[in-house]
């Protein structure tokens, strides 16, 4: 899990994130999935790091996976916005050229 | 095209299949599945502009490595079908003639009044007043579906809405329809005479064989209706045809076992498809919801087998559809837009379809009434008698709701990979959350949606071609024509 450190205590389970690879959005996005299976906190713990706190709402819940399935949500979301900031304002303009035809897509496009 | 990289990524989104796939799907719908290492290539700009994956992707429009102009353009008239149903606003009008009942449905969503009750039948003067405001909907198409209670409770009053309404549309030109929701047990010929003269269908419910459908919807009274249910189906059909009755079922906890017995019941009686619906929060359903509510996940699992069995079924020569797969299927594999109130993003309230209670009141959709009649009235919009059209249908109420339910903007949704074949439902998100907006992490209708979607996609990925063609058959509404040939 590079970037990425466990630690567990008292039933709960903290996740420190190196924000040099992975931006906040990221982190947010993917916390937010988990939601529905924790309390969760995010708060920064140093310069490099960024502090994810779970604390399961069923006592029964596999913290050693449950991290696992983190971290592979974490990464997904980082290359989700990796690939956002790729299309530029594709995806705007698809939009409006649906449904407000614009004159010269060309000059429109920021990529 | 950025001379830096070899091509560029159009607009999609993605989720893990399982640890080997990944399911990639563009902003239009249109999908491939990846395997890990070229779901890799694709983002890192690695990919072989050779290989038949690179092809596809380019086919898909999920990049390009031409002029991106013309990908937009073609990828602009695609979002345009797939969002069509936003083209003629308001066309489904869904009016309360009455609110009293002759059932005593288990699950009854509505609040239901007994028949004999007072003080819950439409008056002339609204009922004027709801057909007018109807009319001012610009949607060239307008069907006015009867809801109840039940509405043949109160035949004059339906009666004079079909006549006032076809009197207003000889100078509005609509394509006017009109469909009852009835549990036909008070059906006559008389009765029947008159929806063949004003071209009427007939929308019903069958919760399956004669025990299962006495027990979930027995009359007042506790008098059984399968009995006159059958005796009148028949009845509706040699009047009406065949095609212009349809039926819907809905499922409590003793029926989650028995969806084979209620398939089979369907086809025993000549229909063609089944609706396989899980118990709304609604009403009767709520309330009762320790005795006859289940966990989602159980209606999936069971909902499932039920899908597979009616899969079987075609491949033995009997043609029936599942309509919640087909809905799916249809935005799955085909360019084309579907309406569908429910499952829509904007959501469909309001401006696909409406309700008008018999007091006039207008709500945003039918599930915005049953929450009225457990005493929230978070979706009425207005009062036919004393609020504007363009106060009720663009007031900054509706226009909230509506903004508040594009899949687009909401956490989880927006990234996830189904959502183009996904939807909001606003009402129920409040009924299950307090809140419009969708908490994809906690909502059943996610869980629902979700497992069923990853489920089509799974049989889709098997590329059985007699699965493909029974999957075909529905989306075409004709019958499945034999096992492929090896």
């Amino acid at each position: 899990m590079d970037g990425i450190l466990k630690r567990f205590e008292k039933k709960a389970l903290t996740l420190e994130v190196n924000k040099e690879l992975y931006q906040k959005e990221a982190i947010l996005f993917a916390a937010h999935k988990f939601i529905n299976r924790c309390f969760i906190t995010i708060e920064p713990s140093s310069e490099k790091y960024i502090n994810v706190l779970f604390r399961p709402k069923d006592e029964n819940l596999q913290l050693d996976d449950f991290a696992l399935e983190f971290c592979n949500e974490l990464l997904d979301q980082q290359v989700r916005l990796n690939i956002e900031k790729s299309y530029g304002n594709i995806r705007e303009l698809i939009v409006k050229q649906a449904f407000c035809p614009i004159e010269n897509i060309q000059n429109e496009i920021k990529i | 095209m950025n001379n830096a990289k070899p091509y560029q990524l159009l607009p999609f989104r993605f989720m893990r299949l399982n640890n080997n796939k990944f399911l990639v799907v563009n902003e239009v719908g249109e999908y491939i599945f990846l395997p890990n290492e070229n779901f890799d290539k694709l983002v890192n700009y690695t990919l072989d502009r050779q290989c038949s994956t690179f092809l596809d992707l380019k086919a898909k429009h999920i990049l390009t490595d031409t002029y991106v102009a013309p990908a937009i353009d073609m990828l602009a008239v695609k979002y345009r079908t797939k969002k069509a149903f936003l083209y003629n606003f308001t066309s489904l009008h869904m009016v309360v003639p009455t609110l009293r009942c002759n059932s005593n449905c288990i699950y009854c969503q509505v609040s239901k009044k007994d028949p004999n009750a007072v003080g819950f039948d439409m008056d002339k003067k609204t009922a004027r007043k709801t057909v007018e405001t109807i009319f001012i909907s610009p949607s060239p198409c307008i069907k006015i579906e009867f809801q109840g209670g039940e509405p043949l409770l109160n035949f004059n009053r339906l009666k004079y809405i079909v006549n006032y309404a076809q009197k207003l549309n000889k100078k509005h030109k609509r394509d006017l329809v009109f469909v009852v929701c009835t549990n036909l047990t008070l059906i006559t010929p008389a009765i029947l005479k008159f929806f063949k003269k004003h071209n009427i269908s007939i929308s019903t419910s069958l919760d399956g064989p004669c025990d299962l459908h006495n027990k979930n919807r027995p009359l007042q009274n506790n008098k059984l209706s399968h009995g006159k249910f059958v005796a009148n189906l028949k009845l509706s059909r040699e009047t009406l045809g065949r095609g212009n009755v349809s039926a819907l079922m809905t499922t409590p906890r003793h029926s989650l076992d028995q969806f084979k017995k209620i398939i089979d019941e369907y086809i025993r009686l000549g229909f063609h498809n089944i609706f396989i619906r899980n118990l709304n929060p609604y009403g009767g359903a709520k309330q009762e919801s320790k005795t006859i509510g289940y966990a989602i996940e159980d209606f999936v699992s069971k909902y499932k087998d039920a899908l597979n069995y009616i899969i079987e079924l075609n491949l033995k020569g009997t043609y029936f559809a599942e309509s919640f797969a087909t809905l799916l299927l249809q935005r799955i594999l085909t360019p084309f837009t579907t309406g569908f109130v429910d499952l829509q993003s904007p959501a469909g309230v309001g401006i696909e379809g409406a309700v008008y209670d018999y007091n006039g009141n207008v709500y945003a959709s039918d599930e915005g009434r049953m929450l009225a009649a457990m005493g929230d009235q978070e979706f009425l919009l207005g009062n036919v008698t004393t609020t504007s059209y363009s106060q009720i249908f663009g007031g900054d109420k509706l226009r909230s709701l509506i903004t508040k339910s594009c899949l687009e903007a909401m956490p989880i949704c927006s990234h996830c990979a189904l959502q183009s074949y996904c939807g909001a439902d606003p009402v129920r998100n409040y009924a299950e959350h307090g809140d419009v907006e969708c908490h994809a992490a906690t909502s059943n209708t996610c869980k629902k949606c979700r497992s069923i979607l990853l489920y089509l996609f799974e049989l889709i990925e098997r590329n059985d071609r007699d699965i493909n063609r029974v999957f075909w058959s529905w989306i075409n509404r004709s019958p499945f024509e034999g096992r492929a040939e090896n």
